[in-house]
């Protein structure tokens, strides 16, 4: 006879439609968007088409291969020198090439074409001193391949960070086979570890991809034609709402189709290669060889930091007088308030998920882990436009506003960086082994108390990760901002794009550097800890 | 851990709630202005009359469409564009009502009211054309028209199509030519632009100083920034042009213009206090502190220039009404898209 | 009856089940050893019992309390079993002895000091589990189950991931340990060793079924079939008028002549005795010699008929 486990089930079945409801909410905008795309007139797509669809698909694509080569290039050959080998400075190096994550990548637009202009400290320095140089110097440099390099620079961490690990995890046995079998340092490189790190890093170059897709504010700038660009253009300025839902569908299929190769990849390589057991001795450089590691791994934080960072403090200082310290002031509190709100808002639905995930051994986990991820994958722009549309019919039938609130505003934020913060902590609840939470069943817990005796203590780290790396994303977050923001409600990052495009940069300066002030000892701060977990364990 | 999260759940409403409320003495502006001078206005108005000016700064079309969404229940009083056309966008879905004070239409040029009254222009800029002062001599330059002219093949600088400023100037040619004579204008011109546009107005100049072309479509107030900026090369720059207003010849029509504008919209909640800033923005002093911090033109007829301004000369403005810039945007968007001018 | 566990059939997917119809029960106090290979299922029924999986059918009672049944289900934090699982599970973010207490009622806490002792833990209570031996850290982990006085300990492979050196001392202080409180044990592995030493039963589990359950000595000497004899020691095969006949290595007498002669094939020294190979009628035969035989040796050897082990079924495939 069978039994029926009907108490087992049913209470599960609680948690899981819970967990489908909210799902389902993540969802809206974008079944939103589908409906009214159902019921467009026909003509408007014709529109699209003639005129616009070409450059965009065109620029949108080219832009996203410049960006991708380049960020491969800064990401990848740094980490494999510091993974590798031990030199002096070393260490500070690999704590200083996270910092980029700290500057938006359109206050890196906005700062690079200030400091390439033709009045810019670059060309005037050589006017004035080597006349002969500058006019080589004296090109247009609103180019889209220097956006694909600017963009480079400013998302290259993501893919050094998952090189970076991946490097020091892949076995020194694999190495030292390697080695023994006539294979030089470089061949090693190239044809085992680069290989073993493939899904790693195609991860990582995901991540590069969609952030690319989303941008907004420095596409805008450099004039280049994406789709992002393109929505917000027809949308706005032409008032044809159709179109720019049109647009926005045919941007989602890029994005679920990069989505679906990327979890596609990674399913078919599913290999474990033994990882280091023990921290490796990595072998030290000298003379030549040390410097020249120095200067590899130096570029990409000079460029991707320390030079914009320089440029924005000279702007400060420079405009020191006519810095208004209130509404600085004001729009510090407003960016890092909401952004501590979303941040641990994400962290607790985060932790609602898992624990379903965790309880429930259902087909619908799946599904749902899948729709989280792929909010990060939609640009800000289409969650923003499917919002406003979605709320409009809400508040025309409700008697209840909710267009204009921050409630909007979270929900938006919610749906697009949920991904970010349940990801660390998800790695490190798969880190645990599974006993934990048998042997806490074991020891007379129930499911609420093994989380806050046993996995919110173990995951502490995880936790605070997770919260940083959100709260740093949000602070830098413009697209979505710049639609839902309520009335007199203006972030750092909406202030100093909004200066930019006013052709005021070095107003926008002080914004900026407060941006990426506080990315930056967050990214310090995140770093410690990293280092702190990997000692511990 | 229990604190920090009650703390949290505080704050969140508290940022709601602040949100929504409503001070007794207060005005609401939706403005797409946000130059320091507008907070100097602001806040010399505040000293003046005691009331709070709120501001929610966006793109014009945002805040159309936030102001279409809100409905009646938009907070929204008065609504501030840097653009003819979005005042007769947001007329047109009747967002705004009809002002007719006295103090205002005295304080008001003519030729810049809006013929229906539903919006007030503040400043005008002219959309002009600069020279190499190398490359060019002013004797090659005359119309609008003319810069479709092969001879200028190579050496146009502009900005993108997408802004507002451009679109207004073709809408403007639309409704004094015709969409086919503005098409065909349109072509001209992208076959000599000098490189792909991009960037934005003050951009086009120092590429005109860097060599990289000899004229460029701009705002007049831009020159007027560049000549008093604390950059030395941006000064440079602007001293390496010179400014000329196309259409002066005797049966041509004159120079096109832009206004800032402001409207009162149809469901504002604090009227009385609106027409009051609305009277003020418009009265001599604050013309004046207009045209002597972002270079504009007033729209008070007794208030001259800055003198940098005053230097370019007088020149005829199109007197085109202006709400066709609105009405043929869609129009010139769409010739923009047609010829190729990015 | 202590444990009893009544038709318990348990399958992750329909068509496949991990355990067919288990019967078997255990006594107070017994230590009874799950003998199978890997992966065959042997975790999952600990699992089972210990209430972390669920049952598809069947039952299962503990000190007369059902635990799984039709019409019941004890959640596992109110099952009072204790199990020891194979990674020795200690939380990273506390100590031994808050480890060992954890979630502990307080009717136990008097026993504290006697389980340390016990289990030889006095110097490291306030260690961290990463700053612990493998031995350590499954002491710690006995320690922990037994302090809450449970009705059944669970052990689930709890010497596969010492040292060679430290199991033989680990194996009889768990037993020690055990036998002292009296607990009674379900030990799960698959070294046969570990069986034949410290169990009072054997339970051999193959293929999601029971193949014999019975003391050490019956199930060496009267195995129920090939594999339950294979488990447990190496076999020979020999032919008796048409029927095939097993017997084990240590019970062949080397003797002057006989009617069986084994040719030499290898020979091994052992310590105390030398395992010759060699073939008997073109089958592959063991035994032992005191002293050492040369190759290609023609050996005479003799057994009594009596430990001659028959089944009914063919024993072919377990000669490899």
């Amino acid at each position: 006879m069978e039994i029926k486990n009907k108490i087992f089930k049913a209470e599960n079945k609680r948690w899981v439609i819970g967990s489908i409801l909210f799902a389902v909410l993540l969802l809206l905008p974008i079944f939103t968007l589908f409906y009214k795309l159902v019921y467009l007139e026909g003509n408007s797509f014709e529109y699209l088409w003639k005129n616009l669809l070409l450059d965009y698909t065109f620029n949108t694509f080219y832009l996203i291969f410049i960006t991708a080569f380049f960020s491969l290039l800064f990401g990848i050959i740094p980490a494999w020198f510091i993974s590798n080998f031990k030199f002096r400075g070393s260490n500070f190096l690999d704590i200083l090439l996270y910092l980029p994550l700290a500057i938006p990548s359109y206050i890196m637009a906005f700062t690079y074409s200030d400091i390439l202009s033709y009045t810019g400290p670059i060309q005037s320095f050589l006017r004035d001193n080597f006349y002969n140089i500058s006019v080589l110097f004296n090109q247009d440099y609103l180019q889209i391949e220097v956006l694909g390099i600017i963009m480079a620079l400013a998302l290259y961490p993501y893919i050094y960070t998952v090189s970076r690990v991946s490097f020091s995890l892949v076995g020194s046995n694999y190495i030292n086979v390697s080695k023994n079998l006539g294979l030089s340092s470089f061949r090693t490189f190239y044809k085992i570890i680069l290989p073993l790190s493939r899904p790693a890093i195609f991860s990582g170059l995901f991540l590069v991809l969609m952030e690319v897709l989303n941008e907004y504010g420095a596409v805008k700038y450099f004039g280049v034609n994406t789709y992002t660009t393109g929505i917000f253009r027809v949308w706005f300025s032409m008032g044809d709402v159709g179109t720019a839902i049109q647009l926005s569908m045919i941007l989602l299929i890029v994005v679920f189709s990069f989505f679906y190769i990327e979890k596609y990849y990674n399913s078919k390589i599913k290999f474990y290669y033994k990882a280091n057991s023990k921290i490796q001795s990595l072998n030290k450089l000298i003379g030549v060889n040390k410097f020249f590691a120095i200067l590899i791994c130096s570029i990409p934080f000079l460029f991707g930091f320390l030079i914009p960072l320089l440029f924005i403090l000279n702007n400060v200082l420079f405009t020191y007088s006519s810095i208004d310290f209130k509404d600085l002031f004001k729009l510090t509190y407003n960016s890092v308030s909401v952004s501590s709100i979303a941040s641990f808002l994400i962290i607790i639905i985060a932790l609602f998920f898992l624990f379903i995930e965790k309880i429930s051994k259902s087909r619908v986990n799946y599904f749902i882990s899948q729709i989280i991820s792929m909010g990060y994958a939609i640009p800000g722009a289409v969650i923003g436009l499917g919002l406003i549309m979605l709320f409009t019919y809400v508040d025309k039938t409700t008697s209840f506003t909710f267009l204009g609130t921050f409630l909007l505003l979270i929900y938006a934020y919610i749906i697009r960086f949920l991904a970010v913060g349940k990801s660390p902590i998800k790695s490190s609840l798969e880190k645990h082994p599974k006993s934990y939470d048998d042997a806490g069943k074991n020891l007379g817990l129930g499911p609420l108390k093994l989380l806050q005796k046993i996995h919110l203590p173990i995951n502490k780290f995880a936790l605070i990760t997770a919260f940083i790396v959100t709260f740093i994303d949000l602070m830098k977050e413009l697209p979505i901002t710049l639609i839902l923001r309520p009335f007199n409600f203006d972030t750092l990052a909406t202030q100093t794009y909004e200066f930019a495009v006013e052709e005021m940069i070095p107003l926008s300066s002080i914004y900026s550097l407060t941006i990426i002030l506080i990315g930056s000892v967050l990214l310090l701060i995140l770093k410690n800890i990293i280092n702190k977990q990997i000692n511990v364990s | 851990m229990k604190n920090i999260f009650y703390l949290f759940i505080f704050c969140f409403f508290f940022l709601n709630c602040e949100s929504n409320n409503k001070k007794p003495k207060e005005v609401n502006l939706y403005s797409q202005r946000h130059y320091s001078v507008d907070e100097l206005q602001y806040k010399n108005f505040t000293k003046l009359t005691g009331i709070k000016v709120n501001v929610v700064k966006a793109n014009a079309d945002e805040l159309i469409e936030r102001l279409k969404n809100e409905g009646e229940n938009s907070p929204a009083d008065l609504f501030i564009t840097v653009d003819a056309g979005k005042l007769q966008k947001a007329a047109e879905f009747e967002l705004l009502q009809r002002v007719n004070n006295k103090i205002i239409n005295n304080n008001v040029s003519n030729d810049l009211k809006d013929k229906n009254s539903f919006w007030v222009p503040i400043t005008y800029r002219a959309r002009i054309v600069v020279y190499s002062n190398d490359r060019v001599q002013k004797s090659e330059l005359s119309t609008y028209e003319d810069l479709a002219n092969a001879k200028w093949k190579n050496k146009i600088l502009v900005r993108s199509s997408s802004n507002a400023y451009n679109q207004a100037l073709m809408s403007s040619l639309v409704a004094n030519l015709g969409s086919d004579m503005a098409s065909n204008w349109s072509e001209g011109i992208v076959k000599n632009f000098a490189r792909d546009p991009k960037g934005n107005d003050r951009d086009q100049v120092k590429a005109i100083a860097a060599g990289q072309g000899d004229l460029a479509i701009v705002n007049s107030y831009y020159i007027g920034l560049l000549l008093s900026s604390k950059n030395e090369e941006e000064i440079n720059a602007g001293k390496s042009v010179s400014v000329f207003f196309p259409n002066q010849g005797k049966n041509e029509r004159g120079s096109h213009i832009n206004v800032s504008g402001i409207g009162l919209t149809k469901n504002s909640p604090n009227k009385e206090n609106a027409i009051r800033l609305m009277e003020y923005l418009t009265s001599i002093d604050a013309q004046n502190t207009y045209v002597n911090n972002s270079y504009e033109y007033p729209a008070n007829p007794s208030v001259k220039p800055s003198k940098i301004v005053q230097d370019w000369g007088t020149f005829k403005i199109d007197t085109l009404d202006l709400n066709m810039l609105g009405k043929f945007r869609q129009e010139a968007i769409r010739i923009f898209d047609k010829t190729g001018w990015k | 009856m202590f444990l009893e566990v009544k038709n318990l059939v348990k399958y992750y997917q329909k068509d496949i089940p991990v355990i067919k119809k288990l019967n078997f029960s255990v006594n107070k106090g017994e230590i009874i050893s799950f003998l199978g290979e890997s992966g065959s299922g042997k975790t999952t029924f600990l699992k089972c019992i210990s209430g972390l999986e669920t049952i598809n059918s069947g039952s299962i009672s503990l000190n007369n309390n059902i635990l799984n049944d039709n019409n019941t289900f004890i959640k596992p934090q109110n099952r009072k079993i204790g199990f020891v699982f194979q990674d020795y599970p200690l939380f990273p973010h506390l100590n031994l002895i808050d480890n060992i207490t954890f979630n502990l009622k307080p009717k136990f806490f008097e026993k504290i000091d006697y389980m340390i002792s016990l289990t030889g833990l006095n110097n490291l209570l306030k260690r961290f589990p990463h700053e612990l031996s493998g031995g350590e850290q499954q002491r710690a982990c006995i320690a922990r189950a037994l302090i809450r006085e449970p009705d059944l300990l669970l052990l689930d492979e709890p010497f596969s991931n010492l040292d060679a050196n430290i199991k033989f001392t680990m194996r009889d202080e768990i037993y020690k340990i055990i036998k002292e409180t009296q607990t009674t044990t379900i030990l799960v592995t698959h070294d046969i060793n570990d069986s034949l030493n410290i169990a009072d039963r054997i339970l051999i589990f193959k293929a999601g079924v029971l193949q014999q359950y019975g003391d050490p000595v019956n199930m060496y000497c009267e195995p129920a079939n090939c594999y339950c004899a294979k488990v447990l020691g190496d076999l020979n095969q020999l032919e008796i008028e048409d029927k095939t006949y097993y017997i084990r290595p240590e019970k062949i007498k080397i003797v002057e002549d006989s009617n069986f002669k084994i040719l030499v094939e290898k020979c091994f020294f052992q310590g105390k005795e030398y395992k010759i190979f060699g073939t008997l009628n073109g089958y592959k035969w063991q035994f032992f010699s005191k002293k050492p035989l040369n190759k290609n040796e023609q050996i005479s050897i003799d057994y009594s008929s009596e430990d001659l082990i028959f089944f009914d079924s063919f024993c072919n495939n377990f000669f490899v």
